[in-house]
């Protein structure tokens, strides 16, 4: 009987020993709420539906401006947080998490042409464009800024008229609609699934 | 004998010689620009615009100075630069002309220089080679495939 007694002594230091091995490791710092940014917005999806951002509450959302003409950074995006949401898949997020496109260019980014152009990374990313005012309530929720070249005081050549100086953040809601974090367009693909996860 | 071995020996270094002068044009119209990791941004094929990428080196003696781009599968093609603004915008900027000095090597990369393919034609898919030529000064012209990937 006293092994028995003497394994299950053993067991039970073993287990306190790890609750306390796991207790003394440095936690992730909980993600910070920006309360000076983000909000709801009501825009149109690529489905000519009206869409408000608020219905993606009880989702974790990464949410980023562009628009379908830009020919390095938004593509370069779209592939980057397309790779994030599928890693989130992988890991059985799918229903909890969501993919939002808005575009600073709704001139030429119609829902059609963004339904057709979102089909290319994935056709579950919420596409939404809107009326000049709309997008520009947006973007000042969010802090966006988004300027057309429109002479020659921009960018030169005849060619870059249609194009925008622009920021690029992709943003992290959390299942409220919070902005949790600001990430660079070539930010890092685990990190962003890491801190997605994190808020699940 | 002796003499027939002389005479061998100067006809072999007399066709040699021949030879090296017959190859010098082909050598001198080597390019002096090398182009590696060429790539083509895949873009859905509603695309009007993509972006492509590379590493040039100059390998010559002199400096080289591009000063074009062109491609069959675009209206129009440029150099330009990401350059980032204070308040916390990116700006792309055109590039007239790009010198490369002897041995200098140049990257363009995504979120820096880059090649601007606009109006496109034809919109490559993932795993197409592309060819894109540099224009550089002289008539000078570097043409690449560049492969197409996400």
């Amino acid at each position: 009987m006293h092994w028995v007694r003497n394994g299950a002594i053993a067991l039970a230091v073993a287990l306190v020993g790890a609750v306390i091995w796991i207790g003394l490791q440095p936690q992730a710092p909980e993600l910070p709420i920006n309360t000076r940014l983000g909000g709801a917005v009501t825009l149109t999806d690529q489905h000519g539906e009206s869409f408000n951002t608020a219905a993606l509450e009880g989702k974790v959302t990464f949410l980023f401006f562009g628009y379908t003409h830009c020919p390095d950074i938004c593509p370069a995006t779209l592939a980057r947080v397309t790779q994030v949401w599928k890693n989130l898949r992988k890991a059985g997020h799918g229903d909890d998490t969501a993919v939002v496109f808005i575009t600073f260019d709704p001139a030429r980014d119609t829902p059609e042409h963004i339904r057709k152009y979102l089909e290319f990374f994935d056709p579950n990313i919420v596409g939404l464009t809107g009326s000049a005012e709309q997008i520009q309530d947006a973007a000042e929720k969010y802090g966006v800024v988004f300027i057309q070249e429109e002479d020659e005081t921009g960018v030169e050549g005849e060619e870059s008229k249609g194009l925008f100086t622009h920021s690029d953040f992709i943003y992290l809601l959390d299942q409220q609609g919070r902005i949790r974090k600001l990430y660079p367009s070539n930010g890092d693909i685990q990190e962003m699934v890491d801190d997605a996860t994190s808020l699940l | 004998m002796m003499l027939l071995h002389y005479f061998n020996a100067f006809l072999v270094r007399a066709v040699l010689l021949f030879l090296c002068a017959l190859a010098m044009p082909v050598l001198a119209n080597e390019p002096a620009i090398s182009i590696e990791n060429a790539w083509v941004r895949a873009v859905p094929p509603v695309s009007a615009t993509t972006a492509a990428y590379f590493t040039a080196t100059n390998n010559g003696d002199a400096a080289i100075r591009i000063t074009g781009v062109s491609t069959e599968i675009a209206g129009a093609a440029e150099m330009h630069d990401m350059s980032p603004n204070e308040d916390g915008t990116r700006s792309m900027r055109r590039m007239k002309t790009l010198t490369l000095a002897p041995n200098e090597s140049v990257t363009f990369s995504p979120g820096g220089m880059h090649l601007m393919l606009f109006r496109l034609n034809h919109v490559p898919v993932e795993g197409e080679s592309v060819s894109i030529c540099l224009l550089a000064d002289d008539a000078m012209e570097i043409c690449q495939d560049f492969v197409t990937k996400k």
